[in-house]
C-alpha cells in the first residue's frame, strides 16, 4: 500500500499538507506528484487497487487535467479537495468518483482524518 | 399472479379450468363463444387464453393470430377434442404456445401453464433490461438480471434504495446505475463512504458549515446533502453510521430539511437515497446498533447482490470485458484465454468477489506480456493453488450414484414396493446433493453448512449415514 499526494508546486500551503499527511501514513511509502505528468506515471495499473491517492486541485483547469486520468483515478479510494464549491466544479469533481470530497480553505485536519480512516479500513481488510 | 382467460363452449370445462387455475393463484375469466372472449380480452387483458378449437361462432385456430395481437398479446394454449396431427400442426403453425388434448388431465393444463407463464415473465424482463443504461455492470447470468430488473423498477421511483452483497460485488455500480436510470440522472450522484468519515466530523461534512463554527472552519461550506439536492446521495457502508447520525438523517429524510451546523435557517435538500452495506443491518437493529426506523426507511427496494461464486455464468464474460479494457486502455491488441484458463478460473471461490477477479486478470495480463493468449499460468500462484487443491478434493469424492436407466418396462416382480422405492430414492438424492455439496464447498465444513441450511451435527449424521468421511 502506498499513498499518492498531488498538489502544484503553487498550490498554497502545499508543504504543510504534505507534512500532515506524513504524520498519518507514518512509513508507507508516499510519491508526492507536483505535476500532473509525475501523477500519471505514479498511478498504478489498472489491475492493482493497493495505493490511495489525495488530490489536491489548485483550479478548474488543473481538474480538467485530472479527467485524463479518471480511469485509473476511479479504480482506488481518492480523496479530492476542490478550490471551490461552485456547482461546476464540484460537478465535474463527482465524475473523478472520489470517496471523499473537502474543499481548500479548510484546515488539513479533514483530510489526515479521513485517510487515517481508509488506510485502517484496508489495513484491516488484508489481516 | 397471472390473468388466464378461458374460451370453451362447454361451460363445465371452463368452470373446471378456472377452479384449476385459481387453485395455483391465477385470476380467470371465461367465454363461451368467440364474440364473448373478444368482449372478455379487452376487459381482462390476459397474460394466457386457453383457446378450444370448435367454437359456435367460428374457429379457435382462425383466431389466434387476432387474439395474439391484443395489447396485452397474451400467450394462447388450444385446446380440442379432435386431436388429429394435422390440427396439432395447424395449432403450432397458428403461433399457438401449445396444444393439448380433451379430456384433459391436471398435468396437461398446468405444464404447459406454467411454462408460458414463465416464458413471458423472463420476456417480460427482457424488455425491461433492453432499454436499462448498463454500461458497467457485465453479465447477463439469471442472478444478475433479477437483480438488473429491479434497478429498472428502482429507477422509475423516488423509493430510497437498499443494496447489499459481499466486498467486490459491484454495489456502487448498480447504485450509479439507478441513479444513471431515473429522472435524476443530469443531477449530482454524491457518494458518502461512511466507513472514511471520522465521528466527530460526519455531521460537518453531511450538513455542511458556517464559517468560524468550529476549529478548522475557516470558511462556509455546504455539506454532501446539499451537493445531492435534486440528485441521489449514495451512502455506501450505512452500517458504519454513529447512532446520532442515523437520527439526523432519518429526519432529513422525513423533512428533507437540514441545518446546516452554525446556520440560523434551514436549507432544502431533495435527494434520493441509495444506500449499501456488507453487514447485517436487521442483525444490527436487533443489537441497538441500527435504528430500525431507519433501516424501515431505506428499504423502499432491497437488492441484493449475488456474490461471483453463486454467479459462474458470468465468468467468461466478465473475464473478457475486463481483458478488452485493459487492451483499450494500454492499447495494445486483446489476447486470447486458453480453456485451462478459463478452468482455474471457475475453480476458485473469488471471496474478493468482481474484484479480485479483475484485479487477478490484470495480474495474469501483465503476467503475460507479449503473449497472445493467457494461460493458467500467468494467473497468481494463490488462486491456481486454491483451485487445484478444490479440484482434487471433488475428484478424491466417489462418483456420484446415477439413477438406474428405465430402458426395461416394470413388471410386477422388479417393482418394489412404494416406500422401498421412496427410501432408495431419498438415498440417492442425499448421495448427490453430498457430492454437489462438498465439491462446490471443498469440503469446507462451514461452507456446507451454510450452504445446506444444515447444522454440523446433522450434516455429520448425514455423512455418517453414506459412509462419506470428512
Amino acid at each position: 500500500m502506498r499513498v499518492i499526494f498531488y498538489a502544484r508546486e503553487d498550490y498554497p500551503e502545499r508543504v504543510e499538507c504534505v507534512r500532515a499527511i506524513r504524520q498519518v501514513t507514518a512509513d508507507l511509502p508516499l510519491d508526492i506528484c507536483p505535476d500532473q505528468a509525475q501523477l500519471a506515471l505514479s498511478l498504478p495499473p489498472l489491475w492493482s487497487g493497493e495505493a490511495v491517492a489525495i488530490l489536491l486541485i489548485a483550479d478548474p483547469l488543473d481538474l480538467k487535467a485530472a479527467l485524463l486520468h479518471q480511469e485509473l483515478l476511479t479504480n482506488l479510494p481518492l480523496i479530492l479537495v476542490l478550490p471551490d464549491d461552485d456547482r461546476e466544479t464540484v460537478r465535474t469533481g463527482h465524475q473523478l468518483r472520489p470517496r471523499f470530497v473537502g474543499f481548500h480553505g479548510n484546515d488539513f485536519s479533514e483530510i489526515t482524518a479521513v485517510l487515517k480512516r481508509v488506510l485502517a479500513r484496508f489495513s484491516k481488510s488484508r489481516n | 399472479m397471472a390473468k388466464v382467460l378461458v374460451i370453451d363452449d362447454d361451460k363445465m370445462i371452463c368452470d373446471t379450468l378456472q377452479a384449476l387455475i385459481n387453485s395455483r393463484g391465477h385470476e380467470t375469466a371465461s367465454a363461451v363463444t368467440l364474440e364473448e372472449g373478444r368482449e372478455r380480452l379487452a376487459e381482462v387483458a390476459p397474460d394466457l387464453i386457453f383457446l378450444d378449437i370448435n367454437l359456435p361462432d367460428g374457429s379457435g385456430l382462425d383466431a389466434v393470430a387476432e387474439l395474439r395481437r391484443a395489447p396485452s398479446h397474451p400467450e394462447v394454449i388450444i385446446i380440442t377434442g379432435e386431436g388429429g396431427p394435422d390440427n396439432a400442426a395447424l395449432a403450432m403453425k397458428s403461433d399457438a404456445w401449445d396444444y393439448v388434448r380433451k379430456p384433459l388431465s391436471m398435468q396437461a393444463v398446468l405444464l404447459p401453464l406454467t411454462r408460458a407463464l414463465q416464458y413471458r415473465e423472463e420476456k417480460a424482463s427482457r424488455a425491461t433490461l433492453q432499454v436499462l443504461r448498463r454500461p458497467e455492470i457485465i453479465g447477463n447470468s439469471p442472478e444478475i438480471l433479477a437483480c438488473l430488473d429491479l434497478v429498472a423498477k428502482a429507477a422509475g421511483t423516488e423509493a430510497s434504495v437498499l443494496i447489499t452483497g459481499e466486498t467486490g460485488t459491484g454495489k456502487e455500480l448498480f447504485a450509479r446505475a439507478i441513479h444513471a436510470n431515473s429522472d435524476r440522472a443530469e443531477k449530482n450522484f454524491v457518494v458518502v463512504d461512511c466507513a472514511a468519515l471520522p465521528d466527530n466530523l460526519v455531521e460537518s461534512i453531511l450538513f455542511g458549515h458556517e464559517k468560524g463554527t468550529f476549529t478548522g472552519a475557516e470558511l462556509t461550506r455546504e455539506g454532501l446533502f446539499h451537493q445531492a439536492h435534486q440528485g441521489t446521495l449514495f451512502l455506501d457502508e450505512i452500517g458504519e453510521l454513529p447512532l446520532e447520525s442515523q437520527r439526523r438523517l432519518l429526519r432529513v429524510l422525513q423533512e428533507q430539511r437540514f441545518r446546516p451546523i452554525g446556520s440560523a435557517s434551514e436549507v432544502e435538500s431533495r435527494f434520493r437515497l441509495v444506500a449499501a452495506t456488507n453487514r447485517d443491518l436487521e442483525e444490527m437493529a436487533a443489537d441497538g446498533t441500527f435504528r430500525r426506523d431507519l433501516l424501515f426507511r431505506l428499504r423502499g427496494f432491497t437488492i441484493n447482490l449475488p456474490p461471483l461464486r453463486q454467479r459462474e455464468d458470468d465468468l467468461g464474460e466478465l473475464t473478457m470485458a475486463q481483458l478488452a479494457k485493459l487492451s483499450k486502455h494500454y492499447r495494445i491488441p486483446i489476447k486470447g484465454v486458453c480453456p485451462g484458463f478459463m478452468e482455474t478460473l471457475r475453480g476458485y471461490d473469488w471471496p474478493g468477489n468482481v474484484r479480485e477477479l479483475f484485479n487477478a486478470v490484470g495480474s495474469a495480463f501483465a503476467q503475460a506480456k507479449d503473449d497472445p493468449t493467457l494461460f493458467s499460468m500467468h494467473l497468481p500462484a494463490d488462486i491456481r493453488a486454491s483451485a487445484k487443491s478444490k479440484q482434487v478434493r471433488a475428484e478424491a469424492l466417489p462418483e456420484p450414484p446415477t439413477f438406474p436407466a428405465a430402458a426395461a418396462p416394470a413388471t410386477a416382480n422388479s417393482l418394489p414396493p412404494l416406500k422401498n422405492a421412496r427410501e432408495e430414492a431419498l438415498d440417492r438424492a442425499e448421495q448427490r446433493y453430498l457430492h454437489d455439496l462438498f465439491a462446490l464447498t471443498g469440503r469446507d465444513m462451514e461452507k456446507a453448512c451454510a450452504i445446506s441450511g444444515l447444522s454440523r451435527s446433522q450434516l455429520y449424521r448425514i455423512m455418517q449415514k453414506h459412509r462419506i468421511r470428512r
